[in-house]
């Protein structure tokens, strides 16, 4: 704790340090909680959150013929299955975490959720699912990155 | 005469547009089957999505031809084109908060397949209307324009959303291509059969140029006015590790 003193560390004295971890089932998630493992075994204790975004259903005609239970269901279970395997590796690990399942475009709901939450931190792979769907997609780290101005640590 | 529409490439492109109505207009469909096909049994699950889709294409060219034949009576095209600058500007906007009281998904193969259809019908009304002033009076366009988007509704749904998420402006283009196909509509409108006869026939570009700036300028300016909703969490929860309890 000795080393960097700056406002952010005096703001937020006297809790851990949030961090935000963001996941889509792809291998750079994969490295992102490799990342966020090492850090848990760092001196500072941080206060890990994992988060899955699936995009909502966004037609108004579509919700007059599902209820909102059953599409607010089948986001869980979507997001759920995502998040599982890292869960997993958390609970392996013995870490202590949050998750959550959120609805909404996928980098505007991280760095909103991120900003609403009061994140210090942000860790999420450079790149989200491969091969050609990345190719057409571009970065959604890119796109969080430009919305934050906390740091945001984008793992290889 | 699809000789003639063939050899001046207009075909085609009435082709591209129906194919891109089909897409941004039908992506959430696909949502829906998933959806009312959700609490059947496993085994079941395909056939009612095959079914569904089955049904729901049928319908669809059905309402089509009928839109096809209204289109030719005159100021109905004048009418359809008003609903659809309407509609492009609709689709520009951030997701409408509709909570009707729905019903839960079926958990038997009559009523998922049931459910799909009738969500189809209605849902595609807009869909129906675009691709009838695209097509400007030819089925087998319609038709050929369907066969080749239903598959990517149904099986490429995850990764057009995806394409909208990351590209908001594919959504805008397709608002313009709506407001496009109005302004041609409307010049072409039986009622102003005699006006239009004395204009040069260049006449359907500025007017199809209008429609499209007019959708995209009125939509991203509503869009601007809108307030974000809430973010929406779904599940939420916390595992205590062995260093949580410690703590």
């Amino acid at each position: 704790m000795a080393k960097s003193r700056n406002k952010a560390d005096k703001r937020r004295a006297g809790r851990m340090t949030k961090v935000l971890l963001p996941v889509d089932g792809s291998a750079f998630s994969d490295r992102a909680l490799d990342h966020v493992l090492a850090m848990t075994q760092g001196e500072e204790p941080i206060e890990v959150h994992l988060l899955s975004v699936q995009l909502p259903v966004d037609s108004g005609h579509a919700r007059m013929f599902v209820s909102d239970d059953d599409i607010a269901a089948y986001h869980r279970d979507e997001g759920m299955a995502v998040l599982k395997p890292y869960m997993a590796r958390l609970d392996a690990a013995g870490v202590a975490y949050n998750w959550h399942v959120l609805v909404g475009h996928v980098a505007q709901t991280i760095a909103r959720f991120a900003k609403e939450q009061k994140f210090d931190q942000v860790v999420m792979g450079t790149h989200g699912r491969s091969g050609v769907t990345q190719l057409l997609m571009g970065s959604v780290a890119q796109n969080v990155v430009r919305r934050l101005k906390i740091p945001v640590a984008l793992v290889k | 005469m699809h000789e003639v529409a063939l050899a001046d490439g207009g075909f085609w492109v009435a082709v591209l547009q129906i194919i891109a109505i089909d897409i941004l207009l039908g992506g959430d469909n696909a949502v829906v089957i998933a959806l009312a096909c959700r609490r059947l049994p496993e085994k079941q699950r395909n056939q009612g999505i095959l079914w569904g889709v089955f049904g729901a294409i049928a319908l669809r060219l059905t309402l089509i031809f009928f839109a096809l034949q209204l289109l030719t009576l005159p100021f109905l095209k004048v009418a359809g084109a008003l609903l659809l600058l309407w509609i492009g500007v609709k689709l520009l906007q951030p997701e409408p908060e509709v909570h009707a009281d729905a019903v839960d998904a079926p958990s038997h193969l009559f009523g998922a397949v049931k459910t799909i259809v009738i969500a189809d019908a209605v849902m595609s009304l807009d869909n129906v209307i675009a691709v009838a002033g695209a097509a400007d009076g030819d089925i087998l366009l319609v038709a050929f324009g369907i066969m080749v988007s239903i598959p990517i509704i149904v099986w490429g749904s995850k990764l057009v959303l995806m394409l909208m998420d990351r590209f908001p402006f594919i959504i805008t283009l397709g608002g313009g291509l709506l407001g496009w196909i109005a302004g041609e509509m409307l010049v072409t409108d039986a009622a102003l059969a005699g006006v239009m006869h004395h204009l040069p026939h260049w006449v359907h570009y500025p007017a199809a140029a209008c429609g499209a700036l007019f959708v995209i300028v009125q939509g991203t300016r509503l869009a601007r006015r809108a307030r974000p909703a809430p973010l929406e969490e779904v599940a939420s929860g916390r595992h205590d590790g062995e260093r949580g309890r410690h703590g």
